[in-house]
């Protein structure tokens, strides 16, 4: 308990200090990127039930080997037109620090690039772009050959109080 | 008096020649102390010829040392035939030498007739006692108990006799035998003074001297003995005191401590639940092992943790349960509640480590005592092993297989023949079938209760074997429907299927336990209540082999709580009222555990006062739930009681009475898709009735269709289904909808609507409706397709996802997908938002 516990302290102190391991991911023409240690792994697209009543970018929930974990859009998360899936749509599974225990949610991408070595000079502060974008969020811009990954903090992304948020507005 | 000790010394000795092995010196040797105490005594009695044949007895046993272990079997006939002889002479003394003895006491010592009363039983007792040093066992508690027992009733006959000399040792003694007992103590040596010195100062008395000796140095080796070990223990007892800074957890002493705290609380709850079982049956060995087992895992851990105020508690209440555990007493209520006492206490302290666990940083527990409560149960033991078992007869008796006039003569028979059996003697006089003794016995002392082997599982695992069972169904049946046109395969796969399905059932009961603990933890609590209250109540239970979902029991108890105090607190009536109204003057409680239709129903039912309507209403208007206008059903009114803040209780007391509770008691339940009804009569009582589903897995569950959405209607919820003809429906204003059901109208819920999996109105006519019934309330639900019925395993959508209205949550379908679990009550109250 104590190690596991540690471990996951060291790891986000990484995602944190934003240097190291980053899955990298499309959506649209842009780049993401998660810290690799909050993935847990990825799947390919498989049929989602969908939950009525919750926000749009919640697309559903599926079975994960007797699990039922519930699937967010990221495009739709990010307000980005919605496209049919397609055989390189992915779902990546996260874990997700919730309030105590872990939680497991799956996102669905365009399709997942690589692994990248991330190293502190290639990051850059994410700017200030005022109201139109929040950026609580993103953890900073990675510079790699010549091409820019978001890096996303992805606790942030999926963090129950705005999906509580949101469905709150949706009743 | 003497003669009596000589008797029952040489049967001791004969007992011991018996059970001495020849070949070994050691037993030999250890027989000749027994020897000398008989000869000394004789030769006091002036028994020559018997002092003489023990001399012959002394010579024979040390030419047998002396010449080796050879031929020593022969030697031990002529021992034998030597002590028999002696035995019968020994027996033949009668009371002329008695009265012989007593004599000269009359002639010579006329004014102390008093005081030689005392010495005689002064020295019987000190025989005895330097016979249980002499045959002391370090570390057998017993053994030690025995002497404590002997050094009891020396120091309550010496009080009387003047000079206090003799009293101040015995208590001195009995000191430090009691601290050989707390400090494991082995040293006998300074008790052997002191008894050599009591002997001594006894001649003396006897002989109307004074004692002028100095025995200060006796003394002083008993108290220092003890004072050392007071010592060694003052640094321990003051380590927290003196550490006034709080000492901080190192990581590798959490894991254990964190690990000692689940463990020392499953412990102290099962010792609560083993306690109860034991006041039912409290011969049971099996139970006392079982706690004894408890505390002994507590003071060892808590040992090697130096935790020192656990480990004292545990240690003494262990010897208390040692002693009974060797059959020296039976726990009865007293040591029972001694026992309960110290279980809290160690809870609390227990909870401090919890707490320190928490925060990285030792709680103190110096406010809480545990010397007193040590010194308690040390008390008890002494006092309790005086006490004898429950009696044969009364067994015998309560069976009902003798009645009391002939258990009566058969003791009667037993004062004339001593050392018969009360069971032998009534099996002779045929008053009772040998059969039946047997079974009395078998019921004196032995164990009713099997106790199973268990493992500790965490429950993460257990989860995910039920999951990975639910996929393997899946995975099956998947494979059945591939497999259906080759025979022989299919065989195996339905192979597959019987041993999968099993095991499925297997991983499911695995989570479920029985209801028991719980129920026994509200004996413990009516019976505190009840005792705050001035209340005599009594609390019966039925159904506690029910078993039920593990985290179903966790989410009953802080209910049960609730009610089982207001039923006390606000219930029962206090015991003149109970008398005045004609009720008896004990309060009942029942207690009733059942499964009914996929629910566990738990009853918490009193014989009180009951529920005062009217007050209700008033209490009702008073804070705005009712106007009073309408008219209510009895459970409409009783259903106000579970509004937050709502008490009709005119006084606040400590246990209930706040308004705070039963609206808890209420969420409570309902969080785990329980109900709770209230039925009540004024005077009579009240009856809360708690309806759970068995299990929070496992749902029974119709699946239906609406659009391209597959949903798990609960059966429990269903009262039919039906395809509606035109002569069915109805509309109010063209908009609402309803359905004709038995003659009753049902307004239409449309699934597609609400889920906005479709848009427009097709005609009811077309779809199925299915009436569906929630807190009195019924609705139908418009659906396209029935699709089957079954059992689902529920599945939370994941944290974010729980508090969906309307959805209780997701089931794995045959083929692999998840359907949607539909919460009837959150339909309604989504369409009565709307």
């Amino acid at each position: 308990m104590v190690k596991t516990a540690d471990a996951l302290n060291k790891a986000v102190q990484t995602t944190i200090l934003k240097i190291g391991k980053y899955l990298t991911f499309t959506l649209a023409k842009e780049e993401y990127g998660i810290g690799i240690l909050k993935v847990k792994e990825i799947i390919g697209m498989m049929p989602i039930t969908s939950v009525p009543r919750t926000p749009a970018f919640v697309k559903g929930v599926i079975n994960l080997r007797g699990k039922v974990i519930p699937v967010i859009d990221l495009r739709t998360k990010f307000e980005m037109a919605s496209i049919p899936y397609t055989e390189r749509t992915c779902i990546i599974v996260v874990e997700i620090d919730s309030e105590r225990d872990m939680v497991l949610i799956g996102i669905v991408v365009d399709a997942v690039s690589e692994v990248l070595n991330i190293q502190e000079e290639q990051i850059e502060a994410t700017p200030v772009f005022g109201a139109k974008l929040n950026t609580d969020y993103i953890l900073g811009m990675a510079k790699v050959d010549g091409k820019v990954k978001i890096l996303l903090n992805i606790d942030k992304v999926l963090s129950n109080e705005e999906i509580s948020a949101v469905e709150t507005v949706a009743k | 008096m003497l003669y009596e000790s000589i008797k029952t010394l040489v049967d001791q000795f004969s007992c011991e020649l018996v059970m001495a092995d020849p070949a070994d010196s050691n037993s030999l040797s250890g027989l000749l102390p027994f020897l000398k105490q008989i000869h000394s005594n004789c030769t006091k009695l002036s028994l020559t010829a018997q002092a003489n044949k023990i001399l012959e007895i002394r010579n024979l046993i040390r030419t047998m040392l002396q010449e080796g272990s050879q031929n020593r079997d022969g030697a031990m006939v002529a021992l034998g035939d030597l002590v028999s002889a002696l035995s019968i002479s020994v027996k033949g003394l009668e009371e002329p030498g008695a009265l012989m003895e007593r004599a000269p006491d009359k002639k010579t010592e006329q004014t102390s007739n008093a005081n030689n009363d005392y010495f005689v039983k002064l020295e019987e007792n000190l025989e005895r006692f330097s016979l249980r040093i002499s045959r002391f066992c370090p570390g057998e508690l017993p053994d030690l108990g025995a002497i404590l027992n002997e050094l009891e009733s020396l120091v309550e006959v010496s009080k009387a006799v003047e000079p206090d000399t003799f009293y101040k040792i015995c208590i001195a003694c009995q000191e430090y035998a009691e601290n050989m007992g707390l400090e494991n103590i082995y040293n006998t040596r300074p008790i052997e003074e002191g008894l050599i010195l009591l002997k001594s100062i006894l001649s003396h008395l006897k002989r109307e001297e004074a004692f002028i000796f100095d025995y200060s140095d006796v003394l002083a080796l008993l108290k220092i003995e003890f004072m050392e070990e007071q010592e060694k223990k003052i640094p321990q007892a003051q380590t927290p005191v003196i550490r006034t800074e709080p000492e901080k957890i190192s990581d590798d002493d959490m894991e254990i401590l964190i690990d000692f705290v689940s463990e020392a609380f499953e412990n102290l709850e099962n010792i609560e639940v083993n306690l109860i079982d034991l006041e039912q049956d409290p011969s049971s060995k099996e139970i006392i092992n079982d706690i004894f087992r408890s505390f002994h895992t507590i003071k060892g851990v808590s040992g090697f943790l130096s935790l020192g105020k656990i480990n004292t508690l545990a240690h003494s209440t262990e010897n208390l349960l040692d002693s009974a555990r060797s059959g020296q007493f039976l726990i009865n209520a007293i040591a029972t509640d001694a026992i309960l006492e110290s279980v809290d206490t160690l809870k609390n302290l227990v909870d401090r480590v919890s707490q320190g666990t928490h925060t990285g940083i030792m709680v103190p527990d110096d406010d809480i005592d545990v010397n007193g409560l040590r010194d308690k149960l040390q008390a008890l033991q002494v006092s309790l092993i005086k006490q004898d078992k429950e009696p044969l007869g009364a067994i015998l008796i309560k069976k009902k297989e003798v009645d009391q006039a002939s258990l009566d003569q058969a003791l009667e028979i037993q004062k004339t023949r001593p050392g018969k059996r009360i069971g032998e003697i009534l099996v002779e006089e045929k008053k009772v079938q040998p059969r039946q003794v047997a079974s009395a016995l078998m019921e004196q002392s032995a164990s009713k209760r099997k106790v199973d082997t268990q493992v500790k599982v965490s429950t993460q695992k257990l989860d995910d074997l039920v999951d990975y069972a639910g996929e393997l169904v899946i995975a099956q049946s998947m494979l059945r429907q591939k497999t259906l046109h080759d025979p022989s395969l299919n065989q195996n796969v339905a192979h597959l299927g019987q041993i999968v399905t099993n095991m499925q059932n297997i991983a499911m009961s695995m989570r479920m336990i029985p209801i028991k603990a719980t129920f026994m933890k509200m004996i413990r609590l009516v019976r505190d209540l009840a005792k705050k209250s001035g209340k005599d109540v009594n609390l019966d239970m039925f159904g506690e082999d029910t078993e039920i979902d593990r985290n179903v029991v966790d989410a009953l108890y802080e209910p049960m709580v609730h009610m089982i105090r207001n039923s006390v607190d606000h219930g029962i009536e206090a015991p003149p009222d109970r008398l005045s109204q004609g009720k008896p003057s004990q309060g009942e409680i029942l207690l009733r555990a059942y499964h009914k239709g996929g629910h566990i129903i738990i009853e918490i039912e009193d014989d009180g006062k009951g529920l005062d309507r009217d007050k209700i209403i008033e209490k009702a208007k008073s804070i705005g739930l009712t106007t009073g206008g309408e008219q209510m059903t009895d459970a409409q009114v009783y259903d106000f009681i579970l509004h937050p803040g709502f008490s009709t209780a005119k006084e606040i007391t400590d246990v209930s009475g706040r308004g705070v509770g039963m609206d808890v008691v209420k969420d409570g339940i309902e969080k785990f898709r329980g109900h709770l009804s209230i039925a009540s009569k004024k005077g009579k009582g009240t009856k809360f009735t708690i309806s759970l589903p068995l299990t929070l897995a496992i749902i029974d569950g119709m699946l239906v269709r609406v659009d391209n959405q597959r949903y798990v209607i609960p059966t429990i919820s269903i009262q039919k289904a039906f395809k509606p003809g035109n002569e069915d429906c109805f509309t109010v204003e063209g908009k609402a909808e309803m359905v004709k059901d038995r003659g009753s109208l049902v307004p239409v819920i449309r699934l597609n609507e609400i889920y906005e999996s479709s848009k427009g109105k097709k005609p009811i006519q077309e779809g199925l409706v299915v009436v569906v019934e929630s807190k009195d309330e019924k609705r139908a639900l418009l659906i396209d397709e029935l699709l089957g019925k079954d059992e689902y395993v529920i599945k939370s959508l994941g944290k974010n996802l729980e508090d969906v209205e309307g959805i209780a949550g997701g089931a794995i379908l045959a083929d692999g997908r998840v359907g949607l679990i539909l919460d009837i009550h959150g339909i309604f109250s989504i369409v009565s938002k709307a």
